[in-house]
């Protein structure tokens, strides 16, 4: 007797028997890796609380106030930023840049520091500090506000208090209050791990 | 034996072929099942929220007040690093374990180190009692706790936080294994 059989063909029916089973038992149980966005939650929360931290301190210590009047009036710029209004790759010469600079430099993190304040139409405007690009994912804003009073001075390059006061025409934010109060600026900082 | 394989229609390359493909996919699929039932297992990525939660606490609640997060308060954190749990702070138990929240299996290291430019070689701060501030050298109490941390073999989850103390920036660093 002449028996038409094939051993490949066999092997092959088998194989594939084998392996539609195994899928079909997958589709069933839905086995899986866990969901982008629950195994990478404390990446967020450790990017949030460090920048938290970092603004805490800053503003302990009066750097944030003093770097957000470190601006150059004529040149409607901060201190040495080169073209730009704001620094794109280094951090800012001051008390709070070296803070930033010591705690994200060297730990592979981008950060964006932006101050938001209020114009006179009732609008907000924004303010660029430091701008290293597009934040990626799993990025943490932290906020905190400063106020500044109408007898706030401008800082210079060196880091002391000159004897120019803020008005619209030598700062960014206008005066928005009629009382001694100056304005509230709303300094927000981004980070991501790039 | 030749004849029988000629007459029945199958050869020797024949049978290769087909036994090859067959115990290949077998393999395939029996790795396939091992690799799929390893994550039921426990996971080194399981510690990781934990260790944050853990430096999230001791940051913002546990050796300070919560109302001002991330600046600590220098009696309540020179007592933990030392070993106490006096009553007017926030934390309480004997072991570093307990007063964190961790279960006792679990190995910690907490420690406070200067905030230079690349955290692993900034300096452990401790504090100097007769002076009463923090420093780096000539101290009583040093700002570490828990055990050692292992050598290479053993895979370790850190977390960290940037935080101010009398005056001093610091980095909070916690490590679980």
């Amino acid at each position: 007797m002449v028996r038409g059989q094939v051993h490949t063909l066999e092997a092959i029916t088998a194989s594939l028997l084998l392996v539609t089973s195994v899928l079909v038992a997958l589709q069933l149980t839905s086995v899986g890796p866990l969901s982008a966005s629950t195994s990478t939650q404390y990446l967020e929360t450790q990017q949030q609380g460090t920048a938290e931290g970092v603004l805490a301190s800053a503003v302990e210590r009066g750097a944030l106030r003093r770097a957000v009047l470190f601006w150059h009036s004529s040149e409607e710029s901060f201190h040495d930023t080169g073209e730009k209004s704001y620094y794109r790759s280094k951090a800012p010469p001051n008390d709070f840049g070296d803070l930033l600079d010591r705690a994200f430099g060297s730990k592979g993190i981008a950060y964006n520091v932006a101050i938001s304040y209020q114009t006179a139409a009732d609008e907000r405007d924004t303010q660029r500090m430091v701008y290293q690009g597009v934040p990626g994912d799993n990025a943490a804003t932290a906020t905190r506000t400063v106020v500044l009073t109408d007898d706030a001075h401008l800082y210079d390059d060196t880091g002391s208090r000159t004897g120019t006061q803020v008005s619209g025409s030598n700062f960014y934010a206008g005066d928005t209050a009629s009382s001694s109060v100056y304005t509230v600026l709303r300094v927000e900082v981004t980070v991501w791990r790039v | 034996m030749r004849s029988r394989a000629h007459e029945r229609g199958q050869t020797t390359i024949d049978f290769v072929t087909g036994m090859s493909v067959f115990l290949l996919v077998l393999i395939g699929v029996l790795v396939f099942l091992s690799g799929a039932f390893e994550p039921v297992g426990a996971a080194a990525q399981d510690t990781r929220p934990t260790a944050d939660r853990v430096a999230g606490s001791l940051s913002t609640g546990l050796l300070g007040d919560p109302a001002t997060p991330y600046l600590l308060g220098t009696s309540c954190t020179v007592d933990f690093f030392e070993g106490t749990s006096p009553a007017d702070c926030r934390y309480t138990g004997s072991t570093v374990q307990e007063r964190v929240g961790l279960d006792s299996t679990t190995s910690v290291n907490i420690k406070l180190r200067e905030l230079t430019d690349s955290h692993t070689d900034g300096d452990l701060l401790c504090w100097d009692a007769d002076a009463e501030e923090v420093t780096t050298t000539g101290c009583d109490t040093t700002f570490e706790v828990g055990a050692d941390p292992p050598g290479d073999s053993t895979a370790t989850v850190t977390a960290e936080r940037i935080v101010r103390i009398d005056g001093t920036d610091a980095a909070l660093i916690v490590e679980l294994w």
